[in-house]
């Protein structure tokens, strides 16, 4: 039961990042080092803001300040931990 | 051939607001849209995919009239000049200039955090209904992404910058009633409280009829699109408040945060028909 729970919001963070950034699904085959800040073009300071507003939105919560991070950002898997830390 | 568009100053309360007014080019006049701009920068990359979906609605019997709000665009006044007050009467002037216009039944369209202006004056515009594209959830969301601006650009030029130490600043500073500056907006803390405050109150809201437009672009088929949870959640609390909704999910990106997103067609004509089903045909 655990690992269904993890691979959904997996599945539910490639949705949020597909919308926001606009990749017509290529975010599905995201792996956990996909490099994001950085390296993907689509990834500018708004589309940023965007992710972590559809996050929160998509997700139901709230990240305060001192949770959000750049490192965070820094690949697909990372980004996921951040959100699975936050639904633990 | 007559020009079907007029870019004018529309005189105000406070001073000359910046005003694109496109007549309606249908022998059946439908009515009007009063289009409420998405706050900050979203404002700007949102602008021309707007005037895109107006153009399409004047040939649907929609004249529509796009305003920038005092202090935004090219309209009087700088931004931290700006109060939710001002915004508002802005928006009842013009409604009121759009109506000696174009008489028929005016909506109000907001985009994004336009969204929580048209509801915040639709006790005293009395519009036929509201259009919400794309509606924030709340303007403490709108204030937080505006604040994490700041933060994005950063990290953006490889500033390991950690969160609080920039967005603590920014809410001292706010909480002090210091103006704050981010990619190039200033933002009064007065102005910065309004808006946090500021939620879709529907329930108290003497709105008969809703359209939502949702856009999306994941993988999937466009027929498989479907509104997104807090989406539904949203329409269904609508319609629990005793409200007609009507909903739509277009397959576009999400232009309001992105300065290069190509222009999708139909977005005008799909919210047009959504608002004719909503009036019936005979409105």
């Amino acid at each position: 039961m655990k690992q269904e729970h993890v691979l959904d919001i997996r599945k539910e963070l490639t949705i949020v990042l597909d919308d926001v950034l606009g990749l017509g699904g290529r975010a599905q085959s995201f792996s956990d080092e996909t490099a994001l800040l950085g390296a993907l073009p689509e990834l500018d300071s708004m589309a940023v803001v965007g992710i972590i507003a559809g996050i929160e939105e998509h997700f139901g919560i709230y990240l305060a300040d001192d949770e959000i991070d750049g490192s965070s950002f820094a690949t697909f898997g990372s980004l996921l931990h951040l959100v699975q830390d936050k639904l633990a | 051939m007559a020009s079907n568009f007029l870019p004018f100053f529309l005189p105000s309360s406070h001073g000359a607001l910046y005003g694109l007014y496109l007549p309606h080019t249908s022998t059946e006049v439908r009515g009007t849209l009063l289009w409420l701009p998405p706050f900050a920068e979203e404002a700007n990359c949102a602008r021309r995919h707007i005037v895109a979906a107006a153009r399409e609605c004047q040939a649907q019997g929609y004249a529509s009239l796009l305003i920038d709000p005092f202090g935004t665009g090219e309209s009087d006044g700088e931004l931290v000049d700006a109060s939710w007050d001002i915004w508002r009467s802005n928006i009842v002037e013009a409604a009121s200039w759009l109506r000696a216009k174009q008489p028929g039944p005016l909506w109000l369209a907001g985009v994004r955090a336009g969204v929580l202006l048209a509801a915040d004056v639709v006790s005293d515009v009395m519009p036929a209904g509201m259009v919400c594209w794309q509606p924030v959830s709340s303007g403490r969301a709108v204030l937080d992404s505006f604040l994490r601006m700041k933060l994005a650009s950063e990290w953006a030029l490889g500033e390991a910058t950690k969160a609080m130490d920039i967005l603590g600043k920014l809410r001292e500073q706010l909480a002090a009633g210091a103006s704050v500056e981010v990619a190039g907006y200033e933002l009064s803390a007065s102005m910065a409280a309004a808006l946090a405050a500021r939620t879709l109150s529907w329930a108290q809201q003497a709105c008969e009829r809703v359209a939502c437009v949702e856009f999306r672009t994941h993988g999937e088929t466009p027929s498989a699109l479907q509104h997104t949870p807090a989406m539904a959640r949203l329409c269904d609390g609508l319609s629990a408040a005793g409200m007609r909704v009507a909903s739509l999910v277009c397959e576009a990106p999400a232009f309001w945060q992105a300065h290069e997103a190509v222009l999708t067609p139909r977005l005008g004509v799909k919210t047009a028909t959504l608002l004719k089903g909503l009036r019936g045909v005979s409105a």
